[in-house]
């Protein structure tokens, strides 16, 4: 953790208004993308930053709260508040459509294509386990350290990367009509996964 | 997109449709950010320590109620005491109940939440019972997968249990009405495929012995899941299926219906099911009433019908090609000879029923198993479950053998 984030974390504690402003600035908006992603909705999104933060007042109040990784740390509230959505609703289809192709940004039908493979992504991030998830989205959208994201996760950094390893080997059972036979070819990669037909 | 490169790159265009994303809208940021900083400002220690609380007026503090009263109230005070230690033993209970929710084989708490299942299992009403079985499976499976994704191999006795669970939750299913029952058993088997479906995406990565547990779980599961299916076509043979497993009376569905055969279920009597306590082992043929199971003649090799002799081991109703009762002979109205329990010639023991006449002291591992049969409706019934390499065959299926493979003679594959 660097310095003006320890300095942050230390003036939240004592619940210094300038301090806490400050962690609201810089951290609301990567709670909010990283909730946008996973539940693809607006008002869902808020919701859960702003229960994330409440949660992270109410365990300063309590004098607990992390000593440090303040980042990890509410990105574990978001990614249990999410979890617990997730846990409410069942997953949504995942429906695969072979020809999607790209087109000019503008065009109505592009849009619509974009949408649905959002969507695609989303219902795919919705079957894999919470941990896998939390991997996915912290690594390869938020940018975490395989560090910060096995504070968040309160795993060894070891277990972080199986975690990745396997959350890929998920998504591409689930979202590449062929599964992930060809996955042994490509140059730099090793895949231990066993192929599994996508359902 | 951080770490393209660590991407396949026929998954990036799912992975770039979520790099963007549309910004929060800025009345609602600054709104919240209010209301954060509000609720900051509630929850912030107050500078100071609190006054020391003195009686004002007529607001007390609840502690110097007892102080106040002039009376002296014994019972008040004993039942009050009590009644406090009694909130505080059921909440202390309760709060170590909920805790045990979650915990995991090699827990100190995991006794506890299974012993809380078997309460409330045994608590259930017959409408609930199987779906709280499923429930309780799936917490099963739920375990296995944690265990496997933190790189620890799921003991022995948790596979076993999932297997019990699972096999619980199917039977309960099975014994409704016949059409609750196909109801009930789709509910389980589109659960189950929901386990396996899961257990997928924790596959690779792992240690051997991980994969391995995971692996066997998923035969687990997905032979149960067959199970399901075949009962959802034929809840009766799974019903008949699971008092063979079980060595138990018949499950009938909850309805009373009027059983086709003739004569009623007990067994020892003429014109019974099965042959029952027959001193003289007396073989029934057609004409005798005969074999309940069948209404045609029995074919060579089916264990139905006529034998060289009654089984004096069961008496239950003989399984369809176990070799128990009787079985086909070349004459009928052959009188057997009683056979002792053990140290007899084994030839005479192993009548050659065609349904392999085993002994029942036999290991059920060295059983050939049964032959199948060009007769329908009249298929080899289940074996005995070789667990705990393998799992038993489906109930009512053809003569296919049933799955006895090991997950390590499968080489790991699912």
């Amino acid at each position: 953790m660097n310095n003006s984030e320890q300095e942050l974390l230390l003036g939240a504690r004592q619940f210094e208004i300038d301090a806490l402003a400050a962690i609201y600035d810089r951290y609301q908006p990567r709670l909010y993308n990283y909730a946008m992603r996973l539940l693809g909705d607006p008002n869902l999104a808020e919701d859960c930053v702003a229960e994330t933060f409440l949660r992270f007042l109410k365990a300063l109040r309590d004098g607990k709260g992390p000593q440090d990784c303040l980042q990890a740390y509410l990105y574990r509230i978001a990614h249990n508040w999410i979890t617990d959505i997730y846990r409410r609703q069942p997953p949504p289809a995942l429906e695969l459509d072979e020809h999607l192709q790209s087109g000019e940004e503008s065009r109505p039908d592009v849009q619509a294509e974009r949408q649905l493979v959002q969507e695609q992504m989303r219902a795919a991030l919705h079957r894999l386990t919470p941990e896998q998830r939390q991997v996915i989205v912290l690594r390869f959208f938020e940018g975490c350290s395989v560090e910060c994201v096995a504070t968040a996760l309160q795993k060894p950094t070891g277990a972080v990367k199986a975690l990745q390893h396997r959350a890929l080997a998920a998504l591409g059972r689930l979202l590449i009509p062929d599964g992930m036979r060809e996955v042994e070819n490509v140059p730099g990669k090793r895949d231990r996964s066993t192929p599994v037909e996508v359902v | 997109m951080y770490l393209e490169k660590e991407i396949d790159p026929r998954l990036l265009k799912w992975f770039k449709s979520l790099e963007e994303v549309p910004p929060s809208d800025t009345l609602r940021y600054a709104a919240q950010r209010a209301n954060f900083l509000d609720e900051a400002q509630k929850l912030a220690p107050p500078v100071s320590k609190s006054s020391v609380r003195r009686q004002n007026g007529w607001k007390l503090p609840v502690w110097s109620i007892p102080k106040v009263r002039e009376e002296h109230k014994p019972m008040f005070q004993i039942f009050s005491t009590l009644l406090l230690a009694i909130a505080l033993f059921l909440g202390a209970g309760g709060i170590t109940t909920l805790a045990a929710q979650d915990s995991l084989p090699y827990e100190p708490l995991y006794a506890l939440k299974l012993w809380t299942e078997e309460t409330r299992l045994g608590l259930a009403d017959h409408q609930q019972d199987w779906l709280l079985a499923m429930k309780f499976a799936e917490r099963r499976a739920a375990e296995i997968g944690r265990m496997v994704e933190n790189d620890q191999v799921p003991p022995e006795a948790l596979q076993v249990r999932l297997r019990q669970q699972v096999e619980q939750a199917i039977r309960l299913a099975v014994s409704r009405p016949d059409d609750e029952a196909r109801q009930a058993l789709e509910q389980v088997r589109l659960r189950l495929e929901e386990q396996d479906q899961k257990m997928v995406m924790l596959q690779g990565g792992l240690s051997p012995q991980a994969e391995t547990a995971l692996i066997r779980a998923r035969e687990t599961i997905r032979e149960r899941i067959r199970w399901a299916e075949s009962g959802i076509q034929e809840p009766n043979r799974l019903r008949e299926h699971f008092r063979l497993r079980l060595q138990k009376p018949e499950i009938k569905p909850r309805s009373q219906e009027q059983h086709r055969y003739s004569g009623t279920a007990a067994p020892g009597g003429p014109n019974q099911y099965g042959p029952g306590e027959c001193p003289d082992c007396t073989p029934q043929g057609p004409q005798n009433g005969g074999n309940p199971w069948t209404t045609g003649t029995p074919t060579s090799g089916s264990g139905y019908g006529e034998g060289q002799g009654g089984n004096p081991w069961t008496t239950g109703t003989p399984t369809p090609g176990s070799g128990y009762g009787p079985g086909p002979g070349p004459e009928s109205g052959n009188t057997c000879t009683p056979q002792a329990r053990h140290g007899s010639d084994s030839k005479s023991i192993d009548q050659p029923g065609a349904g392999s006449g085993s002994n029942p002291t036999d290991q059920p591992k060295k059983d050939p198993g049964p032959q199948p049969t060009d007769q329908p409706g009249m298929g080899p019934g289940p074996q005995p479950d070789q667990e705990d390499g393998g799992d038993g065959g489906q109930p009512g299926q053809d003569g296919s053998d049933p799955q006895a493979t090991s997950p390590a003679e499968n080489g790991g594959k699912p």
